[in-house]
This record gives structure tokens, sequence and C-alpha cells, in this order.
């Protein structure tokens, strides 16, 4: 039996999968404009807003997100929902709560929406294009900062993307 | 549906720029007493002779509140002078982590003329429902924060006299809100 076809073969899948290694998958997903809203003087969280794009033709997702600077990173997104709908159609967070937390609105008074914030397992971005985190839509919170940052300190946040690859971006605190 | 048609007419009214003669008095709203942020009792009749803003939040608030209030400092400034004769009046829905102390701390962050303001649940509930804003905790097992609490992010501007004249939505820019406040101070009660 002649094994050379098989041979070359493997050879060639194996010189394929290496080249697709060695490729510069980084760049495909880059962040900028990255910046972090200065905490509240008696918290030692924060909001975490950037644009990230998507340079490759598949798209792609950030599925978590960390740094050195805070004890835990998460994605969050605001929601505009209007009482009027049922909050708890809004997600398995947004269940009607107990224990009379909620305030109704007066069936005389005008009707008014509600911003809340519900954590995502993930921020898509899509193929050849991009997510912009800032106020009113997605953001990362940083819980538990490590020491206070100042205005212009600049603080590092590393991305992990759904494929695996990690994205770096450096904030800058406003 | 007739609520949410009021509440846009009245919001129409406002972004036309309408003349101060026909700023409507909008039939929310009242004297309230709570607790400011120095521990004394606070009743909204005191700032009497100034124009008010008034909003609900809570010093925890990732996104809106901050934002609102980095807002708001630019409202003071582009007022310049005249921004002496504005108060604003910020009322936690999150009394649980919202203490004086908290909220005097984190109001001092901001280039703003305001007083923050706590109660018990009651007490704000009745103040939430006075002024036809709403809240909700929503509890998040799996998230640091523990718990978020939505709530409505209304503005409401106040006369010299403590009526409710506009109502400016969260999108309402530092432009729109200082065109209103300039008509209500305008305004001859």
């Amino acid at each position: 039996m002649n094994t050379r076809p098989v041979r070359l073969s493997m050879f060639l899948l194996v010189a394929l999968a290496s080249a697709s290694a060695a490729a510069p998958q980084q760049d495909a997903v880059v962040a900028h404009d990255a910046w972090i809203r200065v905490p509240a003087p008696s918290k030692m969280d924060t909001a975490l807003y950037m644009v990230i794009e998507n340079h490759s033709s598949q798209p792609k997702a950030v599925v978590s997100a960390s740094s050195g600077a805070a004890a835990k990173l998460e994605m969050h997104e605001m929601k505009t929902v209007n009482k009027d709908d049922s909050m708890g159609k809004s997600g398995d967070s947004m269940n009607k709560p107990s224990g009379g937390d909620s305030m109704a609105m007066s069936a005389d008074k005008p009707s008014q929406s509600m911003m809340t914030m519900t954590p995502v397992s993930k921020i898509e971005i899509p193929a050849n294009g991009k997510v912009t985190l800032a106020p009113n839509g997605f953001h990362i919170m940083m819980f538990g900062l490590k020491s206070r940052p100042a205005m212009g300190d600049k603080i590092n946040v590393t991305l992990k993307l759904d494929d695996g690859t990690t994205v770096p971006v450096v904030a800058t605190v406003k | 549906m007739k609520n949410s048609l009021c509440f846009a007419a009245l919001l129409l009214l406002v972004l036309a720029g309408c003349h101060h003669a026909d700023l409507p008095v909008i039939p929310i709203g009242g004297n309230f007493t709570l607790t400011d942020f120095n521990n004394r009792r606070f009743e909204l009749s005191s700032l009497r002779g100034k124009a008010v803003l008034i909003f609900f939040g809570y010093t925890s608030c990732p996104d809106v509140c901050p934002t609102t209030l980095s807002k708001l400092s630019s409202v003071y400034k582009d007022l310049g002078t005249e921004s002496q004769r504005v108060k604003t009046v910020y009322i936690t829905v999150d009394p649980g982590r919202d203490t004086p102390t908290v909220l005097k701390e984190d109001l001092s962050s901001f280039r703003v003329d305001a007083i923050g303001l706590t109660g018990t649940k009651p007490e704000i509930d009745t103040v939430v429902k006075l002024y036809g804003a709403s809240y909700e905790i929503v509890p998040l097992p799996n998230s640091a924060e523990k718990y978020a609490v939505a709530h409505s992010t209304t503005l409401y501007a106040l006369d010299a006299d403590g009526r409710t004249r506009i109502l400016f939505p969260y999108e309402a820019s530092v432009d729109d809100i200082v065109k209103g406040l300039k008509e209500i101070l305008e305004t001859r009660t």
C-alpha cells in the first residue's frame, strides 16, 4: 500500500494548522478610546467604557474581562423598560419583586420609563463591525478596585473573546 | 396609553421651546419632608424662591445617576450667576445603602448645588408616588453588586413656588435643561 499521499496530506494539514496558529489573530479585534469613570468617593467600584472593533469576517464576542486593578469585572447592559410593559418580561433578574419593593405609578400620573442594569454573559461584535460601550448601553463594571484611581491614571484590562483570544486594553480614568 | 400620550405631549412642549408664559403647571409633585445629608429633617418648601431640580437615584448607580449629575454640573456652569437661584434635590431610592454620610460624600464630587435626601422606605415611597416616579429592587444573585435599583430617570423642574413646570427626559441635553430653567426663572408667579 502506498502511504505517500496520506503522509503528504498529513504534512499539509499540520502545516496549515501551524500557519493558522501563527497568524496575528490578536489584531482581528482591537479596543480603543477606553475610559473609566472616577469612582464616587464612597465607592471602590466604577464603570469602564470603550469601542471594540472586529476587523475579521467572523462575528466575535467578549465573554469576560479581567484586570489586576480590580477584584472582579462584570459585563452589564443598561436598558430602558416601560413600567407599563411589566418588568417581568425583561429577563430572569427582572421578575416581579416580592415584599412590596415595587412602586407602581398612580393611574393619574404620566407614564415614565425606568432604566435598569442587567448583567450579560457576552457582548457581541459583528463581523467587520464594532460595538461601543458607552453610558446608557453596555459597560463593564469593575468591582473592588485595589486602589483609588485618579484622573488621568491608566489602567490595564484584558478582554477574553469567545474564540479564546485576548484583547489588551488601556483605559484612562476620566 | 392616555397617560403615555399626556407625558409625550408634555415633553414635546419642552422640546419645542415654548414661551415661558405658556409653561404649564404639571399636576404632579408637591411638598414633602425627608432627611437631608446632614441628618436633619428637610422640607421641600424651604426652597421656595428658587428653581428646583428633583431626581430619584442611588449612589451605587453605575451609569444613569453619575451621567445625570455630570450633566447637571455643566448646566450649573452654563447658567453662570443664575445658578445661584437653582437647587438640585437628589432623592435616594436605596436608603439601605445610601446613608446621609454616603450621600454627602458622593454628591460632593460633583459641581452641583445639590442636597441629598433619604428617609424610611415608606417616606421615600410617598414622595416617589407624589411625583409619579417609580423604582424597583432588582436582585442580582450572581453579581458582586447583590442588587440594582431600576428607577425612573425623569428630572423634575419646579418653579419658585414649588410647582412642577417641566419634566425633562433622561435624553434632555444640557442646553435643553439650561433653556428650560431660564424660562422658569423668568416666570413671575
